[in-house]
C-alpha cells in the first residue's frame, strides 16, 4: 500500500465517511476485566489466586483469571482441574459474560462525566471520544490521569491510549509501550503509521486466526502491511486486515455510539472536594443553571425537560428530572423545579461532578411588550409566567399526567363530552406569543377548531360530579317505560320527589353495542338531586328489566 | 347572644367594630366580594365575601354548587383572562356541570388524585400565590393525613392569599355534620355549610336547585341561615314563606 488513497473514492468505504476532522479517541482497556469486577467488594480475591469459570462440553474451563492465579501459571482457557493441580487454593467463581457486559456499560454511563460520547467496545474496552471536553479538566494529559486514577481507586488494572482512531488507540491500549500511550494529534494517517509501524498485526483487532495466518506469512508487523497491496491482501486474508487498517489509519470513520444520546445542551461542574451539603449542592445547581441558561439564551431556546445527574464519589449517581409545560431558559423558575427535588440527591460521601442539561430543547417566542410590561390586548405576560411557573410546580410533584384543563368533545355520551387535556402535549403546537392574541395559548387548542364547541351548552342540565363507572341502582316505576318513583342506592331507599325527564341520549352509531339511555334528573326527599338513567328501552312485551344505573349527582 | 340586654349587646356591637379595626388595620384590607343576593351581603362584613383569605364550604355536593358560583363571581371581579384552579380528591368532578355556574370551559385547572393532605396544602399554597388564579378550591373532606388544617399550616395559606388576593376555598365534602374540635380550616374567615333542600315546584327546567346556605361563624359578622335558589339568572334568595311550600311532585316525560 504504497500510495495514498482518497478515502471518498475508495470502493468499500461509504461516500460520507470522510476522516472527521475533530476526534480524539481515549481507550481504556480492563484487561483484568471480570476478575477485578468480581473482586471488587471481595478483597480475598484480589490478594489471593482467582479465576471464573464456564461449561465447555462438561469440562470446567477457566474463563478468566486475576493477575496471582496468571503468575501461579493458571491462564484462561485452561481445565480448572489442571489449574486445581497448580494451585489448590483457587478461588473460583462462575463466569457470568451478561454481567460483566452490563458493568462495563454502566461504568460507560459512569464514565459519561468525561465526555458524552462513551461507548464500550468488546468486553473490556471503553473508548471516549474527548475532543473537546479537555479544556475543563485541565488538558488531554490531566484528563487521563484523572480518569486513570478513578479507575484504579475502584481496583481496576487498566491501560490507556490517546490517538485519533478508535483502532489506533486500541492497538496502543495493548501494545503500546508506555501507559498512557499517546499518538500524536491531528497527524493523519502518516502519522498513525508511524505511531503503529513496530506494533504486531494482531494490534489491528483482528481474529486470531487472521492474526495467525498473517504471521505466518511472516507479515507480523503492522508496517509489513503498508507495503502491500490491499487487492492483495483482501485476496489472501480476506477484507478484515485491510478494513482494520483503514479503521486504525483514520481512512475510514469509526463512529462512537454514545450510549445515551447527546443532549443538546449541557453544562458541568467537577468539584476537587467531593461536596455534600445541600446548600452547596443549592449553589451548583445556581451556577450550573446560569450557563445553561446563558447557553440556551444565546441559542434563542428554552428547555422543555432537564435532568440533573449528581455523580457521586462512590461511583454511582443520583438522577433528578424536571420537566415544564413550555420552553423556558429563566433561572428562577427552573431553580424553583430543582430546589423541590434537590433533597431526593442523597449525597453518600460526596458529589464530586453535577451534570446539567437539556434534553428537549424547542425554540422560544419571545412575548412583545412594551415599556408598560402589558401587551396591546390587555393582557398580562407576566400572569401568562406566573401561571405557567405554578403548572410546572405542581406538574413536577404530581405529575403532569394529573393536571390538566377539561375540554369539550363532541359527543353524545356524558362520560366522553369532557375530555382532559394535558399541559405537556399542547406546548410545541402553541407557543405564547405565537398566536393573534397572546392569551390564546392559555385556551385549550380545541377551540381553535371549528368542529369542536367552545364550550358545553349551558341549557342541558349536567351533573357538577360524574360516577365513573355509573352505579347501579334499583329503580322502581309505576309504569313501564315512565318515569323512577324512587331507587334503591348503597341500600337506602330514595323517594323521589321531583323527577324530570327523560333527556334520551344515544350512543355514535358505531358504537352498536352501548344501549340508549334515558336520563332522569330526579330530586329526593332530603333535598339530593341525582342523574339517573335506564339502559335500554323498556317495552311492556319485552323479558328482560331494564338496568337503573346513577351517573351523576347535582348540587 | 339574643339573651344580652340591648344595651349589653350595643356594647358588644361596638367592642366587635373595634376588633375589626384592629384586626384589618393590622393585615392589608383586601376587597370584598359581593355574593349579589342582598341578604346575603349585609350579613358579611364590609357586604361580601372578603378576598385574599380562606373560607370553609362544608355540605353535601350543594357545597361544590356554591364553590363554583364563588369562583365564578371572583373571576368575574378580577382581570380578564383568570384561571380557576380545582384541586381534587378523586376525578369525579365533571366540567359541563360548571357551565351552569358560570365556569367556562378554559377558564378551568383540575390537578386530580390528590389524596393526602400535605399534597393537597401544598398546592393550594402554591396555587394562592399565583396571580393569575382568581379563585382555588381544594377538597379536603376525606383526605387521607389528617382532619382540618391546622393553625400554622392555615397561617401559612393565609400568607399567600394575603399578598395575591386570590380566593380560597377549602371544600370539605363528606362533612355533612360538623366536627367538633380538631375539624375544618381554623383560620378560615368564615365557614358555611351548604345543604341541598328539595326545591320548589320547579319551572320548565326541572328541580329547581335550592340550597340551605349556612354562614356559621364569619370573623366580624354573625351566623346566619338562608334558603338560595339557583335559577338560569343566578341565585336569589327565596322568602322563607315560600322556602317552606310543601313538596310537590312533578312528572314529566
Amino acid at each position: 500500500m504504497s500510495r495514498e488513497r482518497n478515502p471518498a473514492t475508495q470502493p468499500g468505504a461509504p461516500a460520507l465517511s470522510g476522516p472527521r476532522i475533530s476526534r480524539r479517541i481515549l481507550a481504556a482497556w480492563l484487561p483484568w476485566w471480570p476478575s477485578e469486577r468480581l473482586a471488587r467488594h471481595r478483597p480475598e480475591a484480589r490478594s489471593r489466586p482467582f479465576v471464573t469459570v464456564a461449561e465447555h462440553n462438561g469440562l470446567l474451563i477457566v474463563d478468566a483469571a486475576n493477575p496471582r492465579a496468571t503468575r501461579a501459571g493458571l491462564t484462561p482457557g485452561m481445565p480448572l482441574a489442571d489449574g486445581r493441580a497448580i494451585v489448590p487454593d483457587v478461588i473460583v467463581r462462575p463466569a457470568d459474560p451478561a454481567a460483566d457486559a452490563l458493568a462495563l456499560e454502566r461504568l460507560a454511563r459512569w464514565a459519561d462525566r468525561f465526555t458524552p460520547r462513551v461507548m464500550p467496545d468488546g468486553t473490556d474496552t471503553l473508548f471516549l471520544d474527548i475532543a473537546g471536553c479537555t479544556r475543563i479538566f485541565g488538558g488531554e494529559e490531566a484528563l487521563t490521569a484523572s480518569l486513570r486514577s478513578a479507575l484504579e481507586g475502584f481496583g481496576l488494572t487498566v491501560r490507556l491510549a490517546l490517538a485519533d482512531t478508535p483502532g489506533a488507540a486500541w492497538a496502543l491500549t495493548r501494545y503500546g509501550a508506555e501507559n498512557p500511550a499517546v499518538a500524536p494529534s491531528g497527524a493523519g494517517p502518516d502519522g498513525l503509521k508511524r505511531a503503529l509501524s513496530r506494533l504486531p498485526v494482531a494490534a489491528l483487532r483482528l481474529g486470531s486466526d487472521v492474526a495467525e495466518a498473517l504471521v505466518s506469512f511472516g507479515l507480523d508487523r503492522i508496517c509489513t502491511l503498508f507495503a502491500i497491496e490491499p487487492v492483495e491482501l483482501i485476496r489472501r486474508f480476506g477484507t478484515e486486515p485491510v478494513r482494520r487498517l483503514d479503521q486504525a489509519l483514520g481512512r475510514i470513520d469509526e463512529p462512537i455510539t454514545p450510549l445515551r444520546p447527546l443532549p443538546p445542551r449541557e453544562a458541568h461542574r467537577a468539584f476537587a472536594e467531593p461536596i455534600s451539603t445541600a446548600a452547596d449542592i443549592r449553589a451548583a445547581v445556581d451556577g450550573l443553571l446560569d450557563d445553561l441558561c446563558g447557553e440556551m439564551g444565546r441559542a434563542g431556546e428554552g428547555a422543555r425537560r432537564l435532568y440533573l445527574v449528581c455523580h457521586r464519589v462512590e461511583g454511582d449517581r443520583r438522577t433528578l428530572t424536571v420537566g415544564t409545560s413550555r420552553p423556558l431558559r429563566r433561572k428562577k423558575p427552573l431553580m424553583g423545579l430543582f430546589a423541590e427535588k434537590l433533597d431526593q440527591v442523597e449525597p453518600g460521601f460526596g458529589i464530586d461532578e453535577i451534570v446539567l442539561a437539556a434534553d428537549i430543547v424547542e425554540t422560544i417566542d419571545e412575548l412583545q411588550t412594551d415599556w408598560s410590561g402589558e401587551t396591546p390586548g390587555g393582557y398580562r405576560a407576566a400572569d401568562e409566567e406566573e401561571l405557567a411557573n405554578l403548572l410546572d410546580r405542581l406538574g413536577n410533584r404530581f405529575g403532569f399526567g394529573r393536571i390538566g384543563r377539561p375540554v369539550p368533545r363532541e359527543s353524545w355520551l356524558p362520560e366522553r363530552a369532557a375530555v382532559r387535556e394535558g399541559l405537556l402535549g399542547s406546548g410545541s403546537g402553541v407557543r405564547p406569543g405565537s398566536g393573534p392574541h397572546p392569551g390564546s395559548a392559555a385556551q385549550p387548542k380545541p377551540a381553535a377548531h371549528p368542529a369542536v364547541p367552545a364550550s358545553w351548552p349551558e341549557d342541558r342540565r349536567r351533573p357538577l360530579r360524574l360516577l365513573s363507572p355509573p352505579e347501579p341502582v334499583e329503580a322502581v316505576n309505576l309504569e313501564p317505560g315512565g318515569s323512577p318513583f324512587g331507587f334503591r342506592y348503597r341500600g337506602r331507599f330514595r323517594q323521589l320527589r321531583a323527577v324530570e325527564g327523560p333527556e334520551r341520549l344515544e350512543c355514535e352509531w358505531w358504537r352498536e353495542d352501548a344501549p340508549r339511555r334515558d336520563y332522569y334528573l330526579a330530586e329526593d326527599e332530603a333535598g339530593c338531586r341525582y342523574w339517573i338513567y335506564r339502559a335500554g328501552t323498556q317495552d311492556p312485551g319485552t323479558t328482560p328489566r331494564p338496568r337503573w344505573f346513577l351517573h351523576g349527582v347535582f348540587a | 347572644m339574643a339573651t344580652l340586654p340591648k344595651t349589653k349587646r350595643d356594647a358588644a356591637d361596638a367592642l366587635r367594630r373595634t376588633i375589626r379595626g384592629i384586626e384589618e388595620a393590622a393585615s392589608p384590607e383586601q376587597p370584598r366580594l359581593p355574593l349579589g343576593v342582598s341578604r346575603i351581603d349585609r350579613a358579611l362584613p364590609g357586604g361580601g365575601l372578603r378576598l385574599g383569605c380562606i373560607h370553609e364550604v362544608a355540605g353535601d355536593e350543594a357545597a361544590t354548587g356554591f364553590c363554583a358560583a364563588l369562583l365564578t363571581l371572583a373571576l368575574a371581579a378580577g382581570a380578564p383572562g383568570g384561571k380557576i384552579l380545582w384541586l381534587a380528591r378523586g376525578d369525579d368532578l365533571y366540567a359541563p356541570g360548571l357551565v351552569r355556574y358560570g365556569i367556562e370551559a378554559g377558564q378551568l385547572l383540575v390537578v386530580s388524585g390528590l389524596r393526602r393532605q400535605e399534597d393537597m396544602l401544598w398546592a393550594m399554597e402554591e396555587a394562592l400565590r399565583c396571580r393569575a388564579v382568581r379563585g382555588v378550591v381544594a377538597e379536603m373532606g376525606g383526605v387521607a393525613g389528617g382532619g382540618g388544617v391546622g393553625p400554622a399550616a392555615g397561617r401559612r395559606l393565609m400568607l399567600a392569599a394575603e399578598g395575591t388576593g386570590v380566593l380560597g376555598l377549602v371544600l370539605s365534602r363528606r362533612d355533612g355534620e360538623r366536627r367538633r374540635g380538631g375539624g375544618g380550616v381554623q383560620v378560615a374567615v368564615s365557614r358555611w355549610r351548604v345543604t341541598g333542600v328539595p326545591g320548589g315546584h320547579g319551572g320548565s327546567d326541572g328541580p329547581e336547585t335550592r340550597w340551605r346556605v349556612e354562614l356559621r361563624r364569619c370573623r366580624g359578622g354573625r351566623p346566619a341561615e338562608w334558603i338560595v335558589g339557583w335559577g338560569d339568572e343566578g341565585w336569589k334568595a327565596v322568602p322563607p314563606s315560600d322556602a317552606a311550600s310543601g313538596p310537590g311532585m312533578r312528572r314529566a316525560g
